[in-house]
């Protein structure tokens, strides 16, 4: 078995700095809502990479933080206890 | 068990009950592998399963042994003979539904006919009836106290056994073997008094001649079959004749390093990269494999190790944020890789596809479990779920011990499953060792990662603590060493496995 070092290093360590601190903000930890989780890293891996590519890659990546900001809307809407994320911003949304 | 006490229900009685039922037991075991051994005395074993003393484990492993033998030498038996055999231990009434739990009992066809004699002066031990009687009663809706009353029957009427005091129950009621007859909440003691003997032989003759008079009631949904959920109860763990013994495998010849370290202060936290990979990564006929899934653990005399690794399979695209995710968790009993089908634990909402693989099957445990030669294994072994084995197209033998690939020669999976615990003996004070454990080839998962464009994600937990001997147990046993470490991996087709920080190119 031979190891290396991931290529990407940079941009993953970011994503994982980023997914902690956004799992945080959602009050997702302690928790055992693991797809909330999940979808939030994956919405900071997309962020982070959006930040580091351009063309393509950056608007592929711009779209699919988009809709899985969304669908992680909707699987916390359906979250029993009311666990609505952004419930703060909601009358700025409907402004 | 011999042929002259034919044709005499007493001399059944003491000659076939007494010795019978776990020699039938064994040649019903025989008689899988052997049958040729046993041909001779087909007419015997015949007897025994249809014409014999009515009860229902003799019978049972009577009817197997016969069938054994017909199977192996087809025509030993008339045709009407076999067919006969086939439905031993199969109520041949209708099932009787009934709405509720126990809403009406009936009343057995001894007792309205008034033949039953309830002056009958026999004592059943303590709680005897309730977990015993009752439950067998539950299987005909008839009450715990109708099953007492024609055990009783069987035991002086039929039997007419003397009642006597075991003249062993000073051995046992010693402290240090007080709980060797114990049959407390329906348990099986570790050795029968001549109470219990009796007692529980005449239960089975009871529970024969109930199915062959009376309909078995269903009333629960869970349950399929009341009586045949009843007698598993009662026989062998596996539906398949062998025993548990023949699945023991032998103890996996790989042994962790630090057993033959000496033990430091802080061996518990002392926890490194490498003892995860230790644990994960393994060969086997000179190929790389991985332990995918299971549990297992190894000790010396201060020292205890396990392992619980699971797997599943996650989507490529987000594969590399579900290890993220689940790498950042503080507590790793706050998630749960799915087992195949595992409801509310799979995730289907694309790109989020998290799917088990791995089966996980549940077995009661039958009387077997007391085996020495079995020890404590954990059956059923791990299974591959239904959908993957016919995408890869695996097959698996016997003893569902290894899986293979139609195009291969070699296996491609093994589940092991082994344990040195005894009954009993707390394994004379050594150190027990046990474990369930698939392991795959790498070319396998390569294979799996291709075919199913997924990637293959999996957490190892290594759980230490000191056993009660160590001179550091009390300082070191603490609540933190109580929590498992753990490490996420995920695997890819291209035979990379990585975490969060580091990439391993497997070969």
């Amino acid at each position: 078995m031979s190891s290396q070092q991931m290529v990407n290093s940079e941009t993953l360590v970011r994503a994982i700095s980023l997914g902690k601190a956004l799992v945080q903000e959602l009050k997702l930890e302690p928790g055992v809502d693991t797809l909330s989780k999940w979808m939030a890293h994956y919405i900071t891996e997309q962020i982070a990479i959006a930040e580091t590519t351009t063309a393509s890659e950056k608007i592929e990546a711009d779209q699919q933080c988009f809709e899985t900001i969304l669908k992680l809307w909707k699987h916390r809407s359906s979250l029993p206890n009311n666990r609505y994320p952004f419930k703060n911003f909601k009358p700025l949304f409907q402004a | 068990m011999g042929e002259k006490s034919r044709g005499s229900n007493r001399g059944e009685t003491t000659g076939l009950i007494l010795n019978g039922v776990y020699l039938l037991i064994a040649l019903a075991r025989v008689a899988i592998d052997n049958p040729e051994l046993l041909r001779h005395h087909h007419l015997l074993f015949k007897h025994h399963a249809i014409d014999g003393l009515p009860h229902a484990l003799i019978q049972k492993f009577a009817s197997e042994i016969s069938l054994s033998i017909e199977t192996a030498f087809p025509g030993t038996y008339e045709s009407d003979v076999t067919e006969m055999l086939r439905t031993v231990g199969i109520s041949q009434i209708p099932v009787k539904e009934i709405n509720g739990y126990r809403e009406k009992l009936q009343e057995t066809p001894w007792h309205a006919r008034g033949e039953v004699d309830c002056n009958l002066e026999f004592h059943f031990s303590l709680d005897f009836a309730r977990y015993w009687f009752e439950p067998l009663g539950r299987v005909f809706g008839i009450s715990e106290q109708q099953v007492e009353e024609l055990a009783r029957e069987v035991i002086l009427k039929e039997w007419s056994i003397p009642i006597n005091d075991d003249p062993r129950s000073n051995l046992w009621n010693l402290d240090q073997t007080e709980r060797e007859t114990w049959h407390s909440h329906g348990s099986y003691p570790r050795t029968d008094n001549y109470d219990f003997y009796t007692s529980y032989h005449a239960m089975f003759v009871v529970s024969a001649k109930l199915l062959l008079e009376m309909p078995v009631v269903h009333s629960h949904s869970w349950c399929e079959d009341e009586w045949i959920n009843w007698l598993h109860r009662h026989t062998l763990t596996r539906s398949d004749g062998r025993w548990l013994a023949d699945r023991q495998d032998p103890l996996p010849l790989k042994r962790r390093a630090w057993l033959s370290e000496t033990l430091t202060e802080n061996w518990c936290k002392d926890i490194k990269i490498e003892d995860f990979l230790d644990g994960l990564l393994t060969d086997y006929k000179g190929e790389t494999w991985l332990n995918i899934h299971g549990s297992w653990s190894d000790s010396d005399s201060d020292r205890q190790e396990s392992f619980h690794v699971t797997s599943a399979l996650v989507s490529q695209e987000t594969s590399q944020s579900l290890l993220n995710a689940l790498s950042s968790c503080i507590n790793p009993y706050a998630f749960k890789l799915p087992v195949y089908q595992e409801e509310d634990m799979e995730f289907n909402e694309f790109p989020f596809e998290l799917k088990g693989w791995i089966c996980r099957d549940s077995e009661g445990e039958g009387l077997d479990t007391t085996d020495p030669h079995a020890g404590k294994i954990d059956y059923p072994p791990y299974k591959i779920g239904n959908s993957i084995i016919e995408k890869l197209g695996l097959s698996v033998d016997l003893e569902q011990r290894k899986w293979f690939k139609a195009d291969r020669k070699d296996e491609s999976l093994i589940c092991a499953l082994w344990s040195t615990h005894r009954e009993g003996n707390g394994d004379n004070g050594k150190s027990p060792k046990h474990g369930k454990r698939m392991s795959s080839s790498l070319e396998f998962l390569k294979e799996l990662c291709t075919i199913l464009e997924c990637e293959i994600i999996i957490e190892v937990q290594i759980e230490r603590r000191l056993r009660r001997s160590s001179y550091y147990t009390r300082s070191d046993n603490d609540k933190e060493s109580s929590v498992p470490n753990s490490k996420i991996y995920v695997l890819s087709a291209d035979g990379k496995l990585r975490n969060t920080g580091t990439c391993y190119q497997l070969r």
